[in-house]
């Protein structure tokens, strides 16, 4: 009799055991799961993340429209090299409003040069820019693409709304 | 008197005509095209730079790399810094001509099938290319537009093999410009 207490007792050890080791191997493997799906969710983000909104990303360089173009003009793989792809603020004088299908485009610069600092709005920003005229000063806050007659931003937001 | 008044008129006369016959437009639009069964992808650049000469049929288009819009942030970073390596070559060039030029009537509207012919220089790399197009006359408007296709290794373009099959093997690119005249 007691060989069968112990021997049941033994079993029902044994049992509580393989359930205790299952429990942890499926706590284990919940665990693997979770990470691995965290993971591939991350992943999967960062893959089809859109462009943040300009407004929130960290400005590169403050400068005015008239400074960018003398960089540029005077040496410009050396401008290129600095401001590309970078998030500029550019302080200037409208000189140019244009508008595209979806957006506007507005010119900053000195009345006098051929070149200016074209600058592509968002389409969010449309009823921000919708006052804008030649003359005012403006500040915009836009990613740098390089310069082909003009210099040319894109993403811009309205920062003196 | 009369001869340098006369002579100042005609070089003044020549000038302005001369003038006339250049179209420029900053807003040129580019856009590639690409379709998977794995994924769809569409870049546009909106700032692309043209003059065209409609005396001659010159065409030159300019396209900064960076102008590329992707509707994805990695993507377009990866367009960027792998494929096209925008801070070696930062820009996309086409220098031609209008094939059939002497047949679009500039002064009048209407629309007109033509075929522009040239160089398309992209990653530092420069290729002959040949492309049919429309030109459409509205007023002292050209709208021109143009479509082909290109294949990213001839531009010695290397897309890494996992990705290859995410993107056609050949790109297809519209061309859209509403030319003004150059004052």
């Amino acid at each position: 009799m007691v060989i069968l207490k112990t021997d049941s007792v033994k079993r029902s050890l044994i049992r509580h055991q393989s359930n205790h080791v299952m429990k942890q191997k499926t706590i284990a493997l919940a665990g693997i799961l979770l990470v691995l799906s965290a993971i591939g969710i991350i992943s999967w983000n960062q893959l089809n993340k859109r462009h943040p909104s300009t407004e929130n990303l960290k400005t590169d360089y403050s400068v005015t429209a008239t400074t960018l173009l003398r960089e540029y003009s005077e040496q410009e793989a050396a401008a290129n090299k600095k401001y590309s792809d970078k998030i500029l603020e550019i302080d200037g004088e409208v000189l140019r409003v244009e508008a595209t299908d979806s957006t506007k485009k507005i010119t900053l610069g000195e009345w006098y040069s051929l070149t200016g600092v074209i600058c592509e709005f968002s389409p969010e920003q449309k009823e921000y820019v919708k006052k804008i005229e030649p003359g005012h000063h403006i500040r915009v806050k836009g990613v740098c693409t390089g310069m082909l007659m003009d210099v040319i931003m894109v993403r811009c937001v309205l920062m003196n709304k | 008197m009369k001869k340098i008044i006369a002579v100042a008129v005609s070089v003044f006369a020549i000038t302005v005509s001369y003038a006339q016959e250049r179209y420029f437009t900053k807003n040129g639009k580019v856009t590639f095209y690409s379709k998977t069964p794995m994924e769809n992808i569409e870049a546009r650049n909106s700032n692309a730079v043209s003059v065209l000469d409609k005396n001659t049929g010159q065409l030159e288009f300019s396209a900064l790399a960076r102008g590329f819009e992707f509707e994805k942030a990695l993507m377009q970073e990866h367009f960027n810094e792998n494929y096209i390596e925008s801070d070696k070559f930062p820009k996309a060039v086409f220098k031609g001509k209008l094939s059939d030029v002497s047949k679009v009537d500039f002064a009048k509207d209407g629309k007109y099938n033509i075929s522009v012919a040239g160089t398309l220089t992209i990653h530092g790399v420069t290729k002959d290319i040949t492309a049919p197009g429309t030109i459409t006359i509205e007023g002292t408007n050209i709208l021109a537009s143009a479509n082909f296709s290109l294949v990213p290794e001839d531009f010695n373009i290397s897309i890494p093999a996992i990705v290859r099959e995410k993107i056609e093997s050949n790109l297809r690119v519209e061309v859209l410009a509403k030319y003004q005249p150059m004052q």
